[in-house]
This record gives C-alpha cells, sequence and structure tokens, in this order.
C-alpha cells in the first residue's frame, strides 16, 4: 500500500524577510526533500518582534503563496521560528525523594524531578516555550542520561527552561494565523537553525552556535548532545546597517547595499581599494565612502556584539562547553571577516555555518541567512516522528517525548 | 508619564517561612507573586505553592540545612543565578522566614543582599525562635535578626512568646498553625501596605523607620461581621496586642491593614484610626493598607501591627551596639544630557546593557573618531 505523503513546513518571520521551506519526509534514514520555498523581504518587525501586524501579515502571506506555487502543496499549518530580546533562558535543578528506592527509579520518578525542575518562577509577562532536560543525578552522581531501574535515594534533574514574551509570542501567532497558517508548533531559532548547520560530532564535543539575524544575535551552547545554554541579544544587521547610515551620512537603503557588498568585521588591508562605491538613491546620487570609516564603524560593532555573547556565557559559566568552537550562522554570518573576528574574541576555533541535511537543498543551501527555515523543517521532522512513535508506543507523556527528542535524536 | 503600580513579590524561605507563603496564597483577592524556597524537596514537593525553587540542590542534596545558616547561605549562593532571575520585574520583596532555622537564619540575608544588588527593595518578616526550641535555635534567631539589622534590611520580627500569648489551653497543633496564620496576616498586612492604592505611596523605608530592631512587635488579627462593626473589633483587636499600658506608651507605630469584602469608606478608616489613635501616643506613625479585597461577602479581618520601643529592663543584650541602617544617599554625579544619535532607532525603546543603549553606533558611544 503506498504511504501517506507527509509534508512539514518551517516558517521563519524574521525581522527583514520571511522564509518559508516547505518539505516532504521519507522514510528514515532518508532525509526531507524540500519540494520548494519562499522567501519575501517584511518590514514588520523590529529587533526580532512584530511592529506592525498588518506589514507581517501581508509579507507571510506572499511567503507562503510563493512557497505554496512552488511545491504544489497547498500550506495550511507549520513550525515557527521565534526570537527576540523577550526571550530568556534559565538553568534549573531539583532533587525529588525516590517514592520506592529498592524497585529502583520509575517514570514515575522521572516525572515528578521533572515537574519540580520545571516548577520555577517566571515573571508573569513570559510563557514556557522548550524545557529541555540535561541530566539526572542519582544520588548525587551526575551525568546520567537514563535513570529508569537505578537504586536510588534521591534524583535530581537539571534543565534548561526557554521563555518568550508572551505579548510577542501572541501577535507572532496572530500574523502566521492571519496569513491562513495554523500554528504546529514554536521553535527557537537558534535551536531550529542549529539543527541545519551543526554536525552531531559538533554538538557531542560542545560548540556555541551564533546565529545573526537582522534584530537579534540568537546563541545557543550545545554540549553532550543536548542544548545547555540559550540567549539573544537584540542587536542584529539592522544595528549594522543603522551605524553605517548614521556614520556616514548615507540612506538606509544605500547602507543596506554598502554592508551587503563592502562592510567587514576587520579593518581593510593594505591591497583594499581606499574607497567603496555606494549606489544611488532617492534624492542622492552614486557617491563613494572611505573603506577605513565603513570597516571601522562595522568591526567595532561586531567586536562589541561577539563581546557582550562571550562576557554573557562566561558569566554563566557555560563557554568553557563550547570545547569544539564556533559556528557562525543567519544573515550576518555573511559579513566579511567574521570568522577571524570571533577567533579574536572567543579564542577557539569558528567556521560558517549553511545549512546541510535536506534533498533537493539546492536553491537554499549555501545561505547561511535560510539556516532558521531549514532547522525548522528539521525540527518538524523529529516532532513528527516522536508524535508517531509516542502514539505507537502508547506514551505521549511530554518527558519521554522531550527525552526522546532532544536526547537521543540529535 | 506612565506609571505602574509597584510590584512586589512575596517569598517564603525555609520550612516556616513557605507555610506561611501557602498560607498567603488561599487567602481570598491574594495576587501578590508568591514563591517557596527551601533546601528540603521533600517539603516542597509537598508544598501546593505553585512557585518553588530548590536551594542549593548540589550542597544540600534535596535535605535541610541542618540548622546550619552558613549552609542555608551557602545554598543560597549555589542558587544565586536562579535568586537573581526571580527577582526580576519586582520592585520590593518580602521575605518571610523562621530566623530560628538553618535555611531562614542563613539564607534570608543572602537573598536580601542579592536583591539589592537587583535594585529590589526587601522587608523581612522573620519569626524568633519557639521556647521549645532550645537555647541554641534561640541565639540562632538573635544572630540572624542582629546581621540583618548591622546590613539595615527593614525587620519585622515577631516573637512566638507574643503570638502564642494565651495559647495555653489551645492544642499544640493549633498553636502552631495559629502562629502562621498569624504571620500570614502580617505578611499580607506589609504586601497590602506596600502595594496600596489608598492612599498611595507605601514605602520600604516608612516600614523599616517604624519597625525596625530593637523594636519590640506584637501583631493581632481581630474580624468585625461588617463595616460598621469595626471599630468596636478594632479596640478589641488592640487588646489581643497583649502590651501593658507602659508598652503601649512607647508605641513607635502601628500599621492597620483591612481586608474586606465589601467597600470601606474613608469615613470608616478615619474613624478606625481615631480610635487607634486613642491608644498610643501622638507622635506614633500610623502606616495604613487600607481596604484590600478580602473575602467575599465576609466580614472585615483586622491586621494590627504594633511597634514598641522595649524599655531598659527587656532591652535584649548587645542591641545597643546596632544602629538601625540607613539607606546611603546615592553621590550626586554630573549627568551627560547629550543626544546622541540613534538613526531608525530613533523613538523606540532602547536596547539596555548596563546603562549603554546599544542602538547607539558603537563608534559614537566609544568617542571613536572615524578619521
Amino acid at each position: 500500500m503506498e504511504q501517506e505523503q507527509q509534508i512539514v513546513v518551517g516558517l521563519d518571520v524574521g525581522t527583514t524577510k520571511v522564509c518559508v521551506v516547505v518539505a516532504e519526509l521519507n522514510r528514515p534514514p532518508a532525509p526531507p526533500r524540500v519540494l520548494g520555498s519562499g522567501l519575501v523581504k517584511c518590514e514588520g518587525l523590529r529587533k526580532g518582534e512584530v511592529i506592525n501586524i498588518d506589514k507581517t501579515v501581508e509579507a507571510v502571506t506572499e511567503a507562503v503563496s510563493q512557497a505554496g506555487i512552488i511545491s504544489g502543496v497547498d500550506i495550511s499549518e507549520a513550525y515557527v521560528g521565534i526570537s527576540g530580546g523577550h526571550i530568556n533562558s534559565y538553568n534549573n535543578r531539583a532533587t525529588i525523594p525516590v517514592r520506592h528506592p529498592a524497585s529502583g527509579v520509575t517514570r514515575q520518578d522521572a516525572e515528578r524531578a521533572l515537574n519540580a525542575a520545571r516548577n520555577f518562577q517566571i515573571p508573569d509577562s513570559s510563557v514556557v516555550l522548550h524545557v529541555i532536560p540535561q541530566d539526572y543525578q542519582v544520588d548525587g552522581r551526575g551525568g546520567v542520561h537514563d535513570p529508569l531501574n537505578m537504586t536510588a535515594q534521591r534524583l535530581g534533574l537539571r534543565v534548561h527552561i526557554i521563555t518568550a514574551g508572551a505579548r510577542a509570542l501572541q501577535d507572532l501567532q496572530r500574523c502566521v494565523k492571519g496569513a491562513g497558517v495554523s500554528i504546529r508548533g514554536f521553535a527557537l531559532q537558534p535551536l531550529a537553525a542549529s539543527l541545519a548547520v551543526l554536525h552531531e560530532e559538533e554538538m557531542r564535543s560542545g560548540v556555541l552556535l551564533i546565529d545573526i539575524g537582522g534584530g537579534t544575535s540568537d546563541y545557543i551552547v550545545f554540549n553532550d548532545n543536548l542544548p545547555g545554554y540559550s540567549g539573544a541579544l537584540a542587536v542584529g544587521g539592522d544595528h549594522l546597517s543603522n551605524d553605517i547610515s548614521v556614520g556616514l551620512h548615507l540612506l538606509l537603503s544605500q547602507a543596506e547595499a554598502v554592508k551587503v557588498r563592502h562592510a567587514s568585521a576587520a579593518l581593510p588591508g593594505p591591497e583594499e581599494d581606499k574607497t567603496c562605491p555606494v549606489p544611488s538613491g532617492p534624492g542622492r546620487e552614486e557617491a563613494k565612502v572611505s573603506r577605513l570609516k565603513l570597516h571601522k564603524i562595522t568591526s567595532m560593532r561586531m567586536e562589541e556584539t561577539l563581546k557582550i555573547i562571550r562576557d554573557q556565557l562566561e558569566s554563566e559559566e557555560v563557554l568553557r562547553l563550547a570545547g569544539s568552537g564556533i559556528v557562525l550562522t543567519g544573515g550576518g554570518a555573511r559579513l566579511r571577516g567574521i570568522e577571524e573576528a570571533a577567533r579574536g574574541v572567543f579564542g577557539i576555533p569558528a567556521r560558517l555555518g549553511t545549512p546541510w541535511g535536506l534533498d533537493g537543498l539546492e536553491e537554499i543551501a549555501d545561505a547561511p541567512e535560510n539556516a532558521t527555515a531549514v532547522g525548522l523543517v528539521k525540527y518538524a521532522e523529529i516532532h513528527e516522528r516522536g508524535e508517531r512513535r509516542s502514539r505507537r508506543l502508547r506514551c505521549p507523556r511530554p518527558l519521554s517525548r522531550i527525552l526522546d527528542l532532544l536526547g537521543k535524536s540529535f | 508619564m506612565k506609571t505602574r503600580p509597584p510590584h512586589t513579590s512575596v517569598w517564603g524561605v525555609g520550612g516556616l517561612g513557605c507555610r506561611v507563603a501557602e498560607l498567603l496564597t488561599s487567602r481570598a483577592g491574594w495576587s501578590a507573586p508568591t514563591l517557596g524556597l527551601d533546601g528540603d524537596s521533600r517539603a516542597l514537593v509537598c508544598s501546593e505553592l505553585k512557585n518553588k525553587l530548590q536551594l542549593g540542590p548540589s550542597l544540600l542534596d534535596g535535605e535541610g540545612a541542618g540548622a546550619d545558616p552558613e549552609r542555608g547561605a551557602a545554598a543560597v549562593r549555589e542558587s544565586a543565578a536562579a535568586v537573581r532571575r526571580s527577582l526580576k520585574g519586582a520592585d520590593s520583596l518580602v521575605l518571610i522566614a523562621g530566623l530560628a532555622g538553618g535555611i531562614g537564619a542563613g539564607a534570608v540575608l543572602e537573598i536580601g543582599r542579592l536583591a539589592r544588588e537587583e535594585g529590589v527593595k526587601p522587608v523581612v518578616i522573620g519569626s524568633g525562635a519557639f521556647r521549645l526550641q532550645g537555647r541554641a535555635a534561640f541565639a540562632r534567631a538573635a544572630r540572624a535578626a542582629e546581621l540583618l539589622e548591622k546590613e539595615g534590611f527593614p525587620l519585622l520580627l515577631l516573637s512566638p512568646d507574643r503570638y502564642l500569648g494565651g495559647a495555653g489551653e489551645v492544642p499544640a497543633g493549633e498553636s502552631f498553625k495559629g502562629s502562621e496564620r498569624l504571620l500570614a496576616a502580617a505578611a499580607a498586612a506589609v504586601v497590602s501596605f506596600l502595594t496600596r492604592s489608598l492612599p498611595p505611596g507605601g514605602s520600604v523605608r516608612d516600614l523599616g523607620d517604624v519597625f525596625a530592631p530593637p523594636r519590640r512587635l506584637a501583631a493581632a488579627v481581630g474580624e468585625a461581621e461588617d463595616v460598621g462593626g469595626l471599630v468596636h473589633a478594632l479596640k478589641r483587636t488592640q487588646t489581643m496586642l497583649n502590651i501593658t499600658v507602659a508598652e503601649a506608651a512607647r508605641t513607635a507605630g502601628v500599621l492597620l491593614a483591612l481586608f474586606s469584602g465589601s467597600p470601606v469608606t474613608l469615613e470608616d478608616v478615619n474613624e478606625g484610626m481615631e480610635c487607634l489613635g486613642e491608644a498610643v501616643p501622638d507622635a506614633a506613625a500610623r502606616l495604613l493598607a487600607a481596604a484590600s479585597p478580602g473575602p467575599e461577602g465576609g466580614g472585615v479581618e483586622i491586621v494590627l501591627l504594633a511597634a514598641f520601643t522595649p524599655g531598659e529592663e527587656s532591652r535584649r543584650p548587645g542591641a545597643h551596639r546596632f544602629q538601625r541602617g540607613v539607606a546611603p544617599r546615592p553621590a550626586q554625579t554630573e549627568i551627560n544630557f547629550e543626544v546622541l544619535e540613534r538613526g531608525k532607532f530613533a523613538g523606540t525603546e532602547p536596547t539596555l546593557l548596563e546603562g549603554e543603549d546599544l542602538d547607539i553606533p558603537t563608534f559614537i558611544r566609544r568617542g571613536e573618531s572615524l578619521d
């Protein structure tokens, strides 16, 4: 009997663009196959948060329509990425007494530990997006990933909790629904991007992913195959364009064009031209600006952004977990010299992360700005397979699903 | 200018603190964010509080601090990041703890320090030791109070001798429950004072000025069937304070809170305060947390807290050594009013990090010349 085609859709509503990727799930280990994508400029967000519902709905509608036409799929639901300065993450830990120590740790004990660890006061204006179990401590011995049936008096659990601002989440929800698409699930954008650009070996060894988008720079640290720390800084590529516009007295559209073509995270070498051409804009003729000034502006901003992230990770004592290095992705990662800048600030290897791991990816591959949308498809694949497996095993408990999804499938 | 009502969080610390916090959340009309913090995971699991934070899971391994305040303090230091995050959004913090316990005695001071670092103003409502807990517990509570006092934390320290007074014929279990209810009522009164809308402006400092040690505190809860019986009930409640005439003459201040399901008019409140005023010296401060929501259709719950200066004979040894903490005045510094270019981010909410607006180009903030 022919199996029903299972389609998943990743929808990345970014500060500067909306990207939709439609894919068909294949029987594992074959990767999902991309059927189509849509990419539309968006002016409805600032710093990752919706500031204009109508403009955002319009952009989402157009991107969904593009992807629908190319893929031949009537898109009705999607996995949606979320980011912004309203995102917060917390690490919490709880220890509970095991109910019947002699019989070993049961699934109920593990669930109680999870409930105790997720029972964490968050501001009233926030909602929990992800609760990601890290490791269990069995009578104080840490690093245990599967404590079931182990003899223990006490069971501890560390979790990573990611929250989103309730208002920001509702606004995004309204925009997506306004475009006629229902939301199958939300995923933190850097978590999705990491699925698109990181390799399993990197996640196991420890890696820092920095996703530099238009409005935010999101970061996530993986170690031992699990995300252990994440955060978002409301500074992104838009800030680079704004700095150029202010510093070189250009229109924002001119500044954007100069950024894309000539900006760098390092000062210019002696062999480079002293000036860069600036395209004409409304009421402005073509011009030239000093390359040294341009690079000074952009290198200072990028160095500062990376240092803020470094300092945050150091203060949380998680930078040491990123042993294998840094992977830079998102549209901002296209800035020339950014890998060297990251190496200089963090003192560890850095590479550019482009999406991989889907069939038919040619059109959107090699583009770090598509990492989140591609990652959302991979997130959807993991989520859908997890749901199916849970249904088959009649075990729809969130704990088993979370462990299954985030503990093993990565 | 837009203003928002002050946000007061309430944290129960340690076993007694968590039980009192639980009682608070079950009060009609209770809306303050409430968190229970303890090292003992078993107690936390059993607690019906919605929000709980386990202190020092590594250090204490899910157990209490074993009556060791040092371990209580170390447990907070281990969980400092979580404590700081839980403080987000609060303007003031009411900490409730039994100061004779290891967690209560050790953790409250550490939490208070973290709160101050985060710009949150803490008030501590502490219970002293019960006689049955023995001398060591008395010493722990006294030491904890001294340290809090030394660092200038507003402290309302209720002595169980006071709130168990007259409970000799009541079964022991009931006495303890009654004492927890009284502590909860005192905490509700303080929160009501800090968040009141009528009259506006209750401050942590007012509480500190009136209630800080070495003043002795007395608390009582009374009830009136309706607003009409308020004055009579208030007089009864005053007598329940169980203070002597000499103590009444040394009253430094009173805090009155009324929790009512039906509206209490300004006239009712005036009458109540006048009645109260007859019993205390003119100089005594009168703090009012009036007309907060109470049980719908029920009567009026009256909570009365009184602070009086101890007489020479009752001043506890060493108390004179400590001056009540006075919050240092912030140094006046020059403020830079230079207008900085924000470009496309002009008019938007700034992206602030350690006082810097990251929307302003880096080179401008760094004062770097582009030439």
